[in-house]
């Protein structure tokens, strides 16, 4: 079993990455989550959006995976949670923060976030990370 | 406000007033439409000029005008065609008031009712300062509210969906992990950690419950996942088949400023191809209405 | 209202009869996130019963026509005293693409006029038509630019 010298309150990231159409339509199609308004703009209107917004799962995907990258080799979330706090725009920049928030020897619990070019937090995660 | 049908000959629309507009209000107009005359905004401008405060943009009388024609007859009402002129100078600071009313009923069908309406701005001395003219169409028939009955009887809350069984294939679990910015997306078995939303029958729409909220002549300004979480005993791993079962747990409604939120909650249970449960999942998605006339909250479950 | 632009052109009478049917730069045009914001934000803080910003129409892509149409080259009449906008007219015949539309802005009619009290005025309307990627009218927006003498007593 693996495991990390974390200690509370280190921070994780941060990583900035930016939604493409085709980071979009790649994902729905390896989610098979074909929901329009991720790239459709006129439905993505039609349902009140000014264009096609980036999936939820996308955004929480990236705060888990850059965990995963910090926390190194073996490490998978056995808890994982999200909470959407507001939409992203594709081509737009999405930062990815976290913090670690417990550490024990082979358990660290983080909390991660996602905040858009206006700093507002747009997805709240958190989790917890275990070493096989 | 919704226009009932009946009465729409001659209606008269409530008057909205008093109206002032500040000096700040004519400086984000002046910024959205590139006109920076400065008698809109400068006080200074505006009395070298003989007038005895900035004087309000028409094309921003003319902007309220067509918005209020959605407070008074409703979201989706759809504006085809719409002239003004402006009579006589209204100033920022001073009060105005908006009057409307029905004029004709153009047309008259099982789906959409033509109107012509005329609106008027008058000044705080009853003079009439803009006139517009406009046709709009109507739904003939509009709801206020969100149909939780049908909704709770389609979504069988309590009730488990499935099983759905899905394998997780190499091809998907690579193309997924390079968009969430995995490193190295062949280097471990392990799937990504979100990848239990697409084990999902909802995400993956093999099961569509609720597809009439979409269809709901009710005005739509936005929704999507609301909070996603999951519980693994264990990574799930490339080449895997696991079953799923869906239940929805709940769905209530909340306000938010003058959004209402449709909620609807479900929890997946995932097994491996033993049997044995591998995850558990929660997800509520949200919608998000505005409707015309629902007053306070409510939560249904 | 009044409108005083100075890197619009200026045009005297011997000029309007040429310019009618003047065409403007063609322009490309969509929704302005940033924009509608500002527009949106500047009416619904006075206007309190107005909650849901609304979908992109015609009004949004294109506020004021005169401006508009001035923003695209074609000259105003400025042969007389005073210049106000007198008035617009939006047409919507489709809802509003994503893509951008495109706006060919006109000099419609040029007319000589009297006000009320019998003074001299110049009326111009400009057209601006809003044409999808395919050719497809989306709609007309028009606006009306008054030119005209004012009082004697009213004179600077």
């Amino acid at each position: 079993m693996g495991e990390i010298n974390a200690v509370k309150g280190e921070r994780i990231g941060p990583l900035t990455m930016v939604a493409t159409k085709t980071d979009l339509v790649k994902f729905a199609g390896s989610s098979q989550d074909f929901n329009l308004i991720h790239y459709d703009a006129d439905y993505a209107i039609s349902r009140g959006f000014p264009t096609v917004i980036v999936h939820g799962f996308l955004k929480a995907g990236y705060l888990a995976q850059m965990a995963l990258e910090w926390a190194g080799p073996g490490a998978w979330f056995s808890e994982f949670g999200a909470t959407y706090r507001g939409v992203d725009l594709v081509g737009q920049p999405i930062l990815c923060w976290g913090v670690v928030t417990k550490a024990e020897k082979d358990r660290v619990e983080v909390e991660l976030w996602t905040e858009n070019v206006a700093q507002e937090k747009t997805t709240l995660s958190e989790g917890v990370i275990q070493w096989q | 406000m919704i226009l009932d049908i009946k009465d729409k000959n001659g209606f008269v629309f409530e008057e909205i007033g008093p109206v002032r507009c500040s000096i700040e209000d004519m400086v984000r107009w002046a910024g959205s439409c590139d006109d920076f005359t400065n008698f809109h905004y400068e006080a200074s401008a505006a009395q070298a000029r003989g007038f005895r405060a900035p004087v309000i943009n028409g094309p921003w009388k003319a902007m309220v005008i067509r918005n209020l024609l959605n407070v008074w007859l409703g979201s989706e009402v759809k504006t085809l065609k719409f002239s003004i002129k402006y009579l006589d100078t209204d100033f920022v600071g001073e009060e105005m008031y908006m009057n409307g009313r029905v004029i004709e009923v153009i047309s008259d069908s099982d789906d959409f009712v033509q109107l012509k309406c005329e609106i008027k701005i008058t000044n705080g001395e009853q003079k009439v300062t803009t006139e517009a003219h406009c046709e709009v169409q109507v739904q003939a028939e509009q709801i206020s509210e969100i149909p939780m009955a049908r909704l709770l009887e389609v979504l069988e809350i309590g009730t488990p969906k499935g099983p759905f069984v899905y394998e997780i294939a190499k091809t998907d679990v690579e193309r997924y992990s390079r968009v969430i910015g995995k490193k190295n997306p062949t280097d471990s078995e392990f799937v990504p950690t979100t990848f239990f939303g697409a084990l999902d029958p909802i995400e993956r729409r093999d099961l569509c419950v609720d597809d009439f909220l979409l269809e709901l002549p009710l005005k739509k300004v936005g929704g999507g996942n609301a909070f996603n979480k999951v519980v693994y005993k264990r990574p799930l791993k490339t080449g895997e088949k696991i079953s799923v079962t869906t239940t929805y747990v709940d769905a209530y409604i909340k306000k938010s400023g003058n959004r209402t939120l449709l909620f609807r909650v479900r929890e997946n249970i995932m097994a491996d191809e033993l049997g044995i449960q591998v995850a558990h999942s929660r997800n509520g998605h949200v919608l998000a209405f505005a409707l015309p006339s629902l007053s306070g909250s409510e939560a249904v479950k | 209202m009044e409108q005083n632009h100075q890197a619009w052109h200026s045009l005297d009478s011997a000029e309007a009869a040429n310019l009618l049917a003047s065409v403007g730069t063609v322009k490309y045009v969509s929704a302005n996130t940033h924009k509608t914001s500002l527009a949106w934000s500047s009416i619904s803080r006075p206007v309190h019963e107005l909650q849901v910003q609304p979908p992109v129409d015609l009004f949004l892509i294109c506020p004021d026509p005169l401006i508009f149409a001035l923003s695209c080259g074609l000259p105003r009449s400025r042969t007389l005293d005073k210049q106000i906008d007198g008035g617009s007219e939006w047409e919507q015949f489709h809802d509003i693409p994503s893509t951008p539309l495109t706006a060919i802005s006109r000099i419609a009619s040029i007319q000589e006029r009297r006000t009320s009290d019998m003074r001299h005025m110049i009326r111009s309307i400009y057209e601006i038509e809003f044409r999808n990627s395919e050719g497809k009218l989306i709609g007309i927006a028009r606006g009306t630019s008054l030119d005209f003498e004012v009082a004697t007593g009213e004179k600077q």
